[in-house]
């Protein structure tokens, strides 16, 4: 296991623990890897699984969970975590798609890209990290691929001069256009990631192989249809905040109201 | 003893230029955040450095508002996966009490208040010498929130005036990201180390230094 998630669980009671670990060992978490704290509310999981799968096989328990932190199971020092938005306020989409994409610093040389998107049409789609985190015209300013080697288009699976940095190759959405996906990159760094966008394309991306058209810079794989910032996130025990200080919403609230705006209003 | 001297003297002085033609001159960074609340409140932001180490200009255009001062922060983290919670607190790298712009203790991501004239639109231009696009204050990545009310700057005595500045809810949130067209700097890694031949050409320096020291003692 590389990576560890941390979660606030809302636990009445002490039995909550048992429920919550006979359900993660059902979706093949082993005991040894996941650690619950009834006084803290935190849960944490040592794990290679999508976080959300994890989140969802909590839920299932019937108690509601939130994703608190993200870092390796091998550095106790947050390496870097951060997470874009596909769609919502930080981030552009058209209509119906939306996702949370994560980006995890697990050791100098590896970065887990992990991430869950709805409302795709169903088939590959490129993704991409592209250099801008510029969303004043959608997914239109926010530059072209990452290339911090000054390479040519290429897949996730090149080497480092056969790729660009931001080239993740492919994701695929399955018959209700979803798509769940976990990788491993060695080239992307969560630092150089910081302030950029990540974006996912309307065709599938050829990886620079089929050399006719735009093969080369994009891969053929047409225009941006989703796009967010990459901004930081919490990694493991940082975040220790169970209430919205300026008007009173808690952990467990927030994902019932909106980020901002009246219906929020409950001022402390 | 002294054409030694001398030629310990040129030869720090050779190393020094050598160590500051190893690292590439600062070039300027600009950033952006596109705010958005669920109502009408909408508007751009755009945070410019010259220097390294420098003020940040902040330029913006913020409309939707109720015509007065605003609460402008910045928040630790840019997740905005759980809303608020996940923002953490103000960006606050020194462990500052919360105040305002001007103060010498406050959060880096205390920006004090947006002016909104009676059409509900707030227009401003200032410089800030605590946020960053580079180093520990760096604001890249980061939230920044348009609140309801006045950011009291720690001054009002309400329970939460030395945390957020009493400036109740939110009404339009972003996270700052690079501006596009890209400046050169944020075509590279950002960082780059000198190279293998500067190192080398240091070395060799070094050595003549120290020999020639221990001779003249």
């Amino acid at each position: 296991m590389s990576a560890k998630v941390e979660f606030a669980v809302e636990m009445s009671s002490p039995s909550c623990a048992d429920k919550i670990q006979d359900r993660l060992i059902q979706n093949g978490i082993s005991k040894s890897d996941i650690h619950i704290s009834y006084e803290t509310g935190i849960v944490t999981i040592a794990t290679d699984q999508p976080s959300s799968l994890i989140l969802n096989s909590i839920e299932k328990t019937g108690m509601k969970a939130v994703l608190k932190g993200y870092g390796s199971t091998t550095f106790d020092k947050n390496l870097g975590a951060a997470v874009a938005m596909l769609g919502g306020s930080t981030g552009y989409s058209k209509l119906g798609i939306n996702g949370v994409v994560r980006f995890v610093q697990i050791n100098n040389n590896e970065c887990i890209v992990d991430g869950t998107i709805d409302g795709l049409s169903p088939g590959k789609h490129g993704i991409h990290i592209y250099e801008c985190g510029d969303l004043s015209n959608g997914c239109d300013r926010i530059g072209d691929h990452l290339n911090l080697n000054q390479t040519s288009h290429g897949n996730q699976t090149d080497g480092p001069n056969f790729r660009h940095t931001g080239d993740l190759g492919n994701i695929t959405a399955n018959e209700d256009g979803r798509a769940i996906f976990y990788f491993k990159d060695k080239l992307i760094n969560v630092s150089h990631l910081i302030g950029r966008s990540v974006g996912i394309t309307e065709n599938e991306d050829d990886c620079g192989k089929t050399k006719i058209n735009t093969s080369d810079i994009d891969g053929n794989s047409g225009k941006k249809i989703a796009c967010g910032i990459i901004a930081r996130s919490s990694g493991l025990f940082e975040n220790n905040k169970k209430i919205c200080a300026c008007d009173g919403v808690t952990l467990w609230e927030e994902r019932d109201v909106p980020l901002a705006g009246p219906s929020r209003q409950r001022k402390i | 003893m002294a054409p030694k001297i001398m030629l310990l003297i040129t030869l720090s002085v050779a190393s020094a230029v050598l160590v500051s033609a190893a690292s590439p001159p600062f070039q300027e960074r600009k950033a952006i955040v596109v705010l958005k609340g669920p109502g009408q409140v909408s508007g751009n932001v755009t945070f410019i450095q010259a220097n390294r180490g420098g003020p940040v200009m902040i330029t913006g255009v913020v409309s939707g508002l109720t015509e007065g001062p605003h609460g402008f922060h910045i928040h630790e983290k840019g997740d905005v996966t759980n809303g608020c919670i996940s923002t953490g607190s103000h960006f606050n790298p020194q462990g500052n009490k919360h105040g305002g712009p001007n103060d010498e203790s406050r959060h880096a991501g205390d920006l004090g208040n947006i002016q909104a004239d009676n059409t509900g639109v707030a227009q401003f231009s200032y410089s800030d010498s605590l946020i960053s696009l580079v180093g520990a204050h760096n604001i890249l990545g980061r939230a920044v929130v348009v609140h309801a009310d006045t950011d009291d700057m720690g001054r009002g005595g309400f329970t939460d005036s030395l945390t957020t500045g009493h400036a109740g809810s939110r009404v339009a949130c972003g996270v700052i990201g690079i501006l596009d067209p890209i400046t050169p700097w944020d075509k590279s890694a950002g960082h780059r180390s000198p190279s293998t031949s500067h190192v080398l050409l240091l070395t060799v320096v070094a050595a003549i230094a120290s020999v020639l020291a221990a001779n003249s003692i």
